[in-house]
């Protein structure tokens, strides 16, 4: 027993340093696996061709990760041509040369394991770049052919080894939690306590904020909102049960069972409604809009962890009100500025503020590239070299058939550049301007314009590119050669461009606008209330998830979104719906071809002449039509879901209604889940599209009438609607022009009469 | 009660008229807004083609003498309208931008001349929307007391003597009551201003020919009258006689103006019927080719001729709205109302229409009498035919500046658009020489010419000319064949361009200069005037190139260049062709001569009669073909029925050729006696039915393909006769 009595201090000594240990889950290492693909924007295959190719996979990290072990798994095939000795893929990380894989032609197909030592990571942005020496013979054409290699970049891939480390909690760490990079996070817990009252301010209003708050956090990555409502008296019993940690297990996260520390969870309220799970301190602190990030302790009872310790985010304040400005501020605010653990809110002034307009650029404004944030543009050395630019413009951003976008660069050239020296301009893809680069002493240009129909810019995001194919001279000789590194062309950022003025239209309804810019919900120049109404209290996690996703296509908070339990008489003008086909009604789908209730009605394909006309990203020119028929069914939505917009039929003004439907409310909440995922948001488009899986739709069609949605003059707005209903518009001239025809043919024969009368005399 | 009933009824008549006014302006302006609303590209070109669909239908219906033809026709020219004012707007809206001023200087030339186009083009179809065709009156209804007493001048300036005794000799044939028609010759160029001048061989052929014009009056039973000034010309001429008449009516006929017997017969009776009428008008028919007709088209029997449209359509159109107005000759006026305005007005050198202006603007009517009864001479040579075009447009110009029928408020609104369609006509020349010279702006300097996408141009330029060449064609397709408008401008532009300007520098400036007729075209020679044309050619050849090096040097803006390269290429071609014109052409025969069907005797003596039909006929001879082979003395008897006699006339012929295989006879009329001349001015030139019969038989519509392809096939060739003729007279 003794030697036991000796060693039982150590031993609990022991036991807490290991539970202490175990209970630091923030220092504990994982590991993860990241295929190079999710990196790389192009395809999964990145080829390397030329003499000396080079190219870079950006690698973002979560600034609260400490990497402690990484390999990257490379699979590559290259040429058979190879000279093996000068041949070489050398693969660098942020500049340093961490391999060199001979490119062998005799194993074309290679595999390698590289390490990437871990004093090379940096926070945040890293940089992978393969850099291949192609040689075929003493002498070559440093464009021959043959001088190839590509890397697989879906097999290949990143191991790591990671350890969260946060050195001291505050509120500038929050948008570490969320970074978009390796070990972000992608889904985060709401909780409030004893919030029973379905459609009260904090769940109408504050919750949706902080979800769109977290989501735009997390930039482009999806964000996974869980949402519950806790009892208070669940403590209580806790307490009971252990009345000497009373205190202790209050102010932990004991309302959450999933004991992975790791993630951050927000903790939403009034004051007294988180009386049960807030620290006396923090309760005292709450004097107004409040906002808190703090680490709760982990409860421990006879060696038993009951709750674990975790990161929570509180969102609170006196009144319903001052925990949606709590929640507000926290949208709008930089976590950069907030170096405290906690804040109050004193007041947020936002004077004719439409969060849009701070978004997107102004029309009828004019930018140079360096404030829209293009620091410098300088293409070195041969090859097709490219910059692009976004321009995002307003979602409803509609420019009359004869406005253009003025864009007058400053640019110069250096010597030497040969034939095939080019520079093209593209807007989305389409070349609007072409330049020979063929002064052999280089040039300079200083506002250069082009004026561009401004119908090539769509509403949302744009993008402008640049293209400079830059040659070098070509020397005719056995092993002469010229690497072309002296080849310089220079964009000034202060080359502007200019927008013309525009009105505020948009051709609805488009789930395409949708996805890329949140419209309608956030608009440039309008924040009406919309809604997000669930027909069920378990959808709430999946419209809190789509509010976020909404905010992230917006930019911004959407301040006036709002989720809403149950369906009313009248919806707000844009709306979306979460339910299940029986809890829709018929009224809803009165005009349409479509309708989701326990009986289907389906535009099938074949019923619909318009389906295939979703694949064009523009489409200004779809015709105003309707499905040609549908096809009425009893039948389930079995595993998949489906979004379908239509014009509002229940809404004072014209508006929007977005429907997501699926069989099941589980099934709803996996379906947005994966609808919110970047492969298939954006995919998004027509106005009817259905989907079983994150990676792609089911179907898309178009399958409602189009019609325009915005606030704009009479005038614009009726030349909209002629626009897309050019018959009607057409009938309409016609019956004028009959009308008028009868009036002047009666006058003209009344004249006749006249004239007929006076000869009579 | 029933005393009351009639006003009631005007008033409810009124207030319907009015309400029909309201709601006629009403759709109007609901039209004007439609359209101008923005419409995207894709709409736009739905709503064109849709426009374009109803106005060739209606239009089909309406040329096709539908039942409701006239419906349909208002109908096509009101949604065709439609289109082109929503073209207009989109040009002034959308398409002037530029940063470069001398792209904005051409954009904004260009739309003016479009502008300018538009305007004419509107006011042409309101003007022409309802032709008045008027019944046929004749004075035989009228009792003798009725009938009023008419002076007949025929003012007369150098023309010979031949041409004038051809006029009066058939205005001595009038079908009038002898004691109410008096003849008079106002000889200007026997004046003692002319007789006394310091150049005395001018001096002597004046008194010479004064004497001989005296002479031949007194033969004929016709009043000289000479002057001792030549002030104020044909106006001045015409009032200084006036002074010396008392007839209650008064007729005005140009020298070379031979009247039909039942002018005053179907002219004077609208007269009669209404005091207030002050002018009754009838066409100008010219029984020759003017020299375009000769020299491009030697198409004048077959094509109608500039005039028909003017007087078949535009004056029909007029007389509607009680705008038809004088036009210097082959008119009826009131004395009474010619003196109320100091007799013919002559501030302007186109006399005529200023005359009607005033006379309008008091309120009097004017009456236009669609059936030939007159017929002229066109002018030979292209130097003459400009210099008659130049004085029309100067006159008219004079009359905007100096009269502003626009702001005359004697005129209602109608005439007044009926006078500002006839006066804006005469300024197409600056819109000609724009359209002309606008490609070359773009293709020579670079210049922008219109702010608009090659899509906006297909969607809104095309359909707007589509339109219009529809609409034209519903309006005056009969009268006017296609391109033939465009050649007659282009070919007048350059000079009556200058001319214009002298009077927009000086209203006053202008002087009447008589239009040269019976000039001697007996060879042929390339027009003096034709050098404007050479630079103009040469000009329009190097855009082409200027094409050529913009399709290679900027390839991007291909589909704009090629716009502008057909639009080039097009005037190009038309400039081309029209170097036929200004080769004037050898007239081998001394009068023109026209088809003729009528059944003919010819008498060798009075026991050898031939029958036979007339093939064609002119004032000087006629072709006829015989019924059957024989051989004709030398001089033999033409044996006719002359309408305008109500008789049969026997006119003294020489046989000049017989051609046996074909049985066709040439013959030419001998007129030795008075009688003889008579009869074969009473035959050849005294029926109306037999201009009225030619004029149909040329006016009828054929397609823009056929115009265009009529265009094409003459276009090379007389280049390369240029080129020879030139080569020829240096060697």
């Amino acid at each position: 027993m003794l030697p036991l009595k000796l060693i039982q201090p150590y031993v609990r000594l022991l036991t807490l340093l290991l539970i202490a240990f175990l209970s630091l889950p923030a220092q504990a290492k994982t590991s993860n696996e990241f295929r190079l693909s999710e990196f790389y924007g192009g395809n999964s295959l990145l080829r390397l061709n030329g003499e000396r190719p080079v190219q870079d996979l950006g690698i973002t990290l979560s600034p609260l990760l400490a990497v402690s072990s990484a390999t990257l798994h490379l699979k590559a095939t290259s040429s058979i041509t190879m000279l093996q000795e000068r041949s070489i893929l050398n693969v660098r990380f942020n500049n340093v040369t961490i391999g060199q894989i001979t490119l062998n032609p005799n194993k074309p197909n290679l595999q390698a394991d590289v390490r990437i030592p871990s004093e090379l990571w940096r926070p945040q942005y890293n940089t992978l770049t393969f850099a291949a020496s192609q040689y075929v013979d003493r002498c070559q054409d440093s464009n021959a052919p043959d001088l190839w290699s590509e890397i697989n970049l879906y097999n290949s891939y990143i191991a790591f080894e990671t350890t969260k480390v946060i050195n001291q909690l505050n509120l500038q760490k929050l948008s570490d939690f969320f970074n978009p990079g390796i070990g972000g996070q992608h889904q985060a817990q709401i909780f409030t306590l004893d919030n029973k009252q379905e459609n009260d301010i904090v769940n109408k209003y504050a919750i949706p904020a902080v979800a769109q708050a977290l989501a735009l956090r997390t930039q482009y990555q999806s964000l996974h909102i869980d949402y519950q409502n806790i009892e208070s008296k669940a403590a209580d019993t806790k307490s009971i049960v252990q009345p000497i940690s009373e205190s202790k297990y209050r102010q932990s996260s004991w309302y959450i069972t999933d004991k992975k520390a790791d993630d951050i969870h927000v903790l939403i309220g009034t004051k007294n409604s988180l009386q049960q799970a807030l620290s006396e301190k923090t309760l005292e602190e709450i004097n107004g809009p409040y906002l808190r990030i703090e680490k709760t302790p982990a409860v421990i009872i006879e060696g038993e962890e009951l709750v674990a310790s975790h990161i929570r985010l509180i969102v609170s304040g006196l009144s319903e009100q001052d925990v949606v400005r709590a929640a507000t501020t926290l949208a709008y605010m930089d976590d950069r500025l907030n170096p405290d653990q906690s804040i109050n809110v004193h007041s947020t002034v936002n004077n004719a503020f439409i969060p849009q307009q701070q978004v997107t650029l102004q029309p009828g404004k004019s930018y140079t590239l360096s404030e829209l944030g293009v620091t410098a543009i300088n293409f070195n050395g041969p090859g097709l070299l490219t910059k692009k630019i976004e321009i995002r413009l307003p979602a409803d951003f509609y420019a009359s058939e004869t406005d253009t976008v003025e864009l007058t660069l400053d640019f110069s050239y250096g010597a030497g550049y040969e034939d095939g020296s080019t520079f093209n301009i593209t807007v989305n893809g389409k070349v609007i301007h072409g330049l020979k680069l063929d002064k052999k002493d280089g040039d300079f240009y200083h506002n250069y314009t082009l004026s561009i129909p401004a119908r090539l810019f769509d509403g949302g995001k744009n993008e402008l590119a640049f293209h400079v194919n830059q040659n070098s001279i070509q020397l005719i000789g056995e092993c002469r050669s010229v690497n072309g590194d002296y080849l310089h062309f220079q964009l000034d950022t202060d080359s502007k461009i200019e927008l013309p003025t525009a009105a505020h239209l948009a051709r609805q309804p488009d789930l395409r606008l949708l996805g890329q810019t949140g419209y309608p919900f956030a608009q440039y120049q309008t924040q009406d209330d919309t809604g997000i109404y669930i027909t069920q209290a378990t959808m709430r996690s999946a419209a809190l998830t789509m509010a976020g996703k909404l905010a992230q296509s917006s930019g911004n908070l959407i301040p006036n979104l709002y989720v809403e339990m149950g369906i009313p008489t009248t919806l707000t003008d844009t709306a979306m719906v979460l339910a299940t086909p029986k809890d829709l009604s018929a009224e809803l789908y009165s005009d349409l071809s479509t309708a989701i209730t326990d009986s289907k009605r389906w535009p099938y394909r074949l019923q619909n002449k318009l389906y295939n006309r979703v694949t064009a990203n523009d489409n200004q020119n779809l015709q105003p039509n309707t499905a040609a028929g549908f096809t009425t069914q009893q039948s389930t939505l079995g595993d998949f879901s489906l979004v379908l917009a239509t014009k509002n039929p229940v809404a004072d003004k014209t508006g929007t209604l977005f429907i997501i439907a699926a069989e099941t409310t589980e099934r709803l909440t996996e379906r947005i889940s994966e609808l919110v995922q970047g492969p298939l948001w954006s995919q998004l488009a027509g106005d009817f599209f259905a989907w079983d899986n994150a990676k792609s739709p089911l179907i898309v069609m178009q399958v409602s009438s189009a019609y325009m949605l915005g606030a704009t003059d009479s005038w614009t707005a009726l030349g909209a609607w002629g626009t897309n209903h050019p018959w009607y518009l057409l009938l309409i001239i016609v019956a004028i022009v009959f009308m008028f025809m009868v009036f002047t043919w009666l006058l003209l024969k009344r004249r006749h009469q006249k004239i007929k009368e006076d000869w009579k005399e | 009660m029933v005393t009351n009933s009639p006003p009631l009824l005007t008033r409810r008549l009124t207030l319907r008229m009015s309400l029909l006014k309201i709601f006629t302006l009403l759709s109007l302006f609901f039209l004007i807004a439609l359209a101008s609303i923005p419409l995207q590209a894709a709409s736009q070109l739905a709503l064109s083609m849709g426009i374009i669909v109803f106005v060739y239908s209606a239009s089909s219906e309406a040329i096709q003498h539908s039942k409701k033809r006239e419906l349909f026709r208002l109908f096509a020219i009101i949604i065709g309208c439609f289109l082109s004012i929503r073209y207009l707007i989109w040009r002034g809206v959308n398409t002037l931008e530029s940063d470069d001023i001398f792209s904005f200087i051409a954009m904004i030339t260009l739309f003016i001349a479009e502008i300018y186009s538009g305007v004419i083009h509107l006011l042409g179809c309101f003007v022409n929307i309802f032709p008045l065709n008027r019944p046929r009156q004749s004075i035989k209804q009228f009792t003798d007391e009725k009938i009023p007493t008419v002076d007949l001048v025929v003012p007369s300036y150098n023309e010979s003597e031949t041409l004038l005794e051809v006029t009066l000799r058939a205005a001595k044939m009038l079908d009038y009551p002898a004691n109410k028609l008096n003849i008079h010759l106002l000889d200007d160029g026997g004046t003692d201003q002319k007789v006394f001048q310091e150049n005395v061989v001018a001096a002597q052929h004046a008194l010479t020919r004064r004497k001989k014009l005296q002479a031949l009056c007194q033969s004929l039973d016709v009043e000289y009258h000479t002057r001792a000034k030549n002030e104020h010309a044909k106006a001045g001429n015409i009032n200084t006689a006036l002074l010396n008449m008392d007839g209650e009516l008064v007729v005005i006929l140009d020298a070379d103006h031979v009247p039909t017997t039942d002018f005053l017969d179907r002219t004077v009776p609208w007269m009669i019927k209404d005091k207030d009428v002050f002018l009754v008008q009838s066409p100008h028919f010219m029984d020759n080719p003017d020299p375009i007709e000769r020299n491009y088209f030697s198409a004048f029997t077959r094509m109608p001729s500039e005039n028909d449209m003017f007087y078949n359509t535009i004056q029909k159109g007029l007389d509607f709205w009680s705008s038809s107005f004088f036009c210097g000759s082959a008119a009826v006026l009131r004395r009474r109302h010619l003196d109320m305005v100091g007799g013919i007005a002559g501030d302007s050198i186109t006399e005529d229409a200023e005359t009607a202006l005033a006379l309008h603007a008091l309120g009097y009517k004017s009456v236009y009498v669609d059936k030939p009864m007159i017929s002229g001479l066109a002018t030979e040579s292209f130097s003459s035919f400009i210099q008659q075009r130049e004085r029309w447009a100067q006159g008219m110009a004079q009359i905007l500046i100096l009269k502003k029928p626009f702001l005359n408020s004697g005129l209602h609104w109608y005439q007044k658009c009926g006078y500002m369609s006839s006066i804006l006509f005469w300024f197409f020349p600056f819109a000609r020489l724009v359209f002309l010279l606008s490609p070359l702006g773009y293709l020579l300097f670079g210049l922008e010419l219109i702010h608009a996408t090659f899509t906006e141009i297909l969607i809104y330029t095309v359909p707007h000319i589509i339109v219009s060449f529809r609409l034209s064609h519903v309006l005056f397709g009969k009268n006017r064949w296609p391109l033939v408008s465009e050649l007659y401008e282009i070919l007048q532009c350059t000079f009556l361009f200058r001319a214009l300007l002298t009077v927009i520098k000086s209203a006053n400036d202008p002087s009447f200069l008589v239009t040269p007729k019976g000039e001697d075209q007996s060879k042929n020679y390339i027009s003096s005037l034709a050098n404007s044309f050479y630079w103009l050619l040469v000009m329009l050849f190097i855009g082409n190139l200027g094409a050529l090096y913009h399709f290679y040097s900027t390839p991007e803006s291909w589909e704009l260049t090629f716009v502008v390269f057909a639009w080039n290429t097009f005037n190009f071609i038309l400039c081309v062709s029209l170097l036929d014109v200004l080769i004037e052409k050898k007239q081998v025969r001394k009068a023109s001569r026209l088809p003729a069907y009528d059944y003919v005797k010819i008498a060798a003596s009075e026991h050898q009669i031939w029958q036979g039909n007339l093939r064609n006929l002119s004032r000087t001879g006629a072709n006829l073909s015989l019924t059957f082979e024989h051989t004709l003395p030398k001089e033999v008897r033409l044996i006719a029925y002359a309408s305008a006699l109500n008789k049969h006339v026997e006119i003294a012929c020489q046989v000049m050729h017989q051609n046996s295989d074909t049985k066709e006879v040439r013959l030419q009329f001998l007129t030795r006696t008075d009688q003889e001349k008579n009869n074969v001015i009473a035959y050849t030139l005294c029926d109306s039915e037999r201009w009225d019969s030619f004029q149909k038989r040329r006016t009828r519509p054929i397609s823009y393909f056929y115009g265009l392809k009529h265009v094409v096939s003459v276009s090379m060739k007389p280049l390369f006769l240029h080129i020879y003729m030139k080569l020829k007279q240096r060697s």
